[in-house]
């Protein structure tokens, strides 16, 4: 049984996702679907990374795909892939929640939730060029120095600016932007020159 | 674009949402000008950025999300075509990334609140109606049982409120069974009334006798107590109290017997009285 959903989440893997989007527009609700499958672990674990929170990241997600769905219409494959949108549309999203939820916490001197996120469970049906892709992300960032990944992750999953980066880290500001410019052109150099994933290919 | 060496550095930093104070400034106002070379950067920057998504340790949404997602989108469709705005119709082709920068949060928020409202509350009138539905069912039930009950009461009363009735005390011969009362009256019939009485095992049944002073037992038919363990036994039988010495009541297989097949366990002498005569 796992193995033909296995399977049959590969064949619907290969419908791009411009199709998808087309069929969207004309309110095609099981491309919704796919697209659903598709992109909703991501967009849950970002969101659930983020704010640290299951009932947030639920919201956050059914917010994206109704966004999405209402506004498939405006969707423009020349503007780049559908997947950097929806986790930039989650990550936004994530940190605008995040910033409300510190800042009722700062009024309320309260001290940060800093609850561990549950472990990882290694996903069965995710698109194997997407999973790769991912490998390739977390063994760039593990290859860098400790501090170096800590002042990208402080960007990315907490929002934070340089200078406040530099704070967190008692670093000098210099240092934090060229960590985090040379960290991502580190990335960019291993995603590109990966040329095999098509995903790789629409980061160019 | 001539100054687009100076923002080389920015565009990470400005995806990623680290870029600030001035640096940030510049960035946007020459952003502002609509150069071409450094959105298009920024698109790559962008989608670069979105990548460390896969970071974040990796967790399965709750299935009901799914469900609960479809619903509102179903609830969403049936209302009515998209906004309208035809694909194309504008000219910037950075409107894709620019509607999610410049998204109001809030305005989008409050659609889709609505939209979801709307579906649950559909949801919820539609649970209301079926509770409605339900309670209405139960009511009838209930009076239908109510009518029922006040006629037994109705058939009992005119049997025990005649004159000439005798009532018989049907002694168990357990101690721990109920004790069984009869009413008898020749012209409006008898009937048989005890309350805790216990269900028959499965395959048998009750039946009362009348046992004549001379001869074999008669049949009083067969019954069994209802839900609440009441018994209500209405016989309409043309024998004579004068020629009955008592009732009796046994178990017997489902349907009943000719003749008791078992020893009675419930025994009650007719009194010796004559009619007319109320204890």
């Amino acid at each position: 049984m796992l193995l033909a959903a296995t399977i049959q989440m590969r064949e619907s893997e290969r419908v791009p996702d411009a199709a998808l989007m087309d069929r969207l527009v004309r309110r095609d609700q099981d491309a919704m679907e796919q697209l659903y499958r598709r992109y909703s672990r991501i967009i849950y674990s970002l969101a659930l990374r983020i704010t640290q929170q299951a009932a947030s990241a639920e919201e956050i997600v059914q917010d994206v795909f109704l966004l999405l769905w209402r506004n498939a219409h405006r969707y423009e494959v020349s503007r780049g892939g559908l997947e950097p949108w929806l986790l930039t549309l989650a990550r936004n999203r994530s940190l605008d929640l995040l910033r409300m939820k510190r800042e009722k916490q700062r009024r309320r001197e309260d001290a940060l939730d800093d609850s561990p996120v549950p472990a990882a469970h290694p996903s069965a049906e995710a698109a194997i060029d997407r999973q790769r892709r991912a490998e390739q992300v977390r063994a760039v960032m593990a290859s860098l120095p400790a501090a170096q990944r800590k002042a990208i992750e402080l960007a990315f999953f907490d929002g934070m600016t340089h200078s406040e980066i530099a704070a967190a880290l008692a670093q000098p500001l210099g240092t934090v932007k060229s960590w985090i410019r040379n960290g991502l052109l580190r990335l960019r150099e291993s995603l590109e020159g990966a040329g095999a994933s098509p995903a790789a290919g629409e980061l160019k | 674009m001539s100054e687009c060496y100076k923002f080389r550095e920015s565009c990470e930093s400005y995806a990623l949402g680290a870029l600030e104070g001035e640096e940030r400034a510049a960035f946007e106002a020459h952003l502002a000008t609509h150069c071409e070379h450094c959105r298009a950067e920024l698109d790559r920057a962008r989608a670069l950025v979105a990548q460390l998504a896969y970071l974040a340790p990796e967790q399965a949404p709750p299935p009901h999300l799914q469900n609960r997602l479809m619903a509102a989108i179903a609830a969403d469709a049936q209302r009515g075509p998209a906004p309208v705005t035809p694909r194309g119709s504008d000219v910037s082709p950075a409107a894709w990334w620019n509607w999610l920068s410049g998204l109001s949060w809030a305005a989008a928020a409050a659609a889709l609140l609505f939209a979801v409202w709307t579906h649950q509350q559909a949801a919820l009138l539609e649970g209301q109606r079926a509770a409605l539905e339900i309670q209405l069912r139960q009511e009838a039930a209930r009076l239908s049982q109510t009518r029922t009950e006040l006629a037994r009461y109705e058939k009992v009363l005119a049997i025990v409120s005649a004159p000439g009735t005798i009532q018989v005390s049907l002694d168990p011969a357990k101690p721990a069974a109920p004790r069984v009362r009869a009413h008898w009256n020749e012209k409006t019939g008898l009937v048989l009334t005890a309350l805790e009485f216990p269900a028959p095992e499965a395959g048998r049944t009750f039946q009362l006798w009348l046992v004549p002073k001379k001869g074999n037992p008669i049949s009083a038919g067969i019954f069994s107590p209802d839900a609440r363990g009441e018994v209500f036994h209405f016989v309409a039988t043309s024998a004579r109290v004068a020629q009955t010495a008592a009732l009796a009541i046994s178990v017997e297989p489902a349907g009943g017997s000719p003749q008791p097949t078992s020893t009675p366990i419930w025994v009650g002498a007719l009194p010796s009285a004559p009619l007319g005569v109320t204890r």
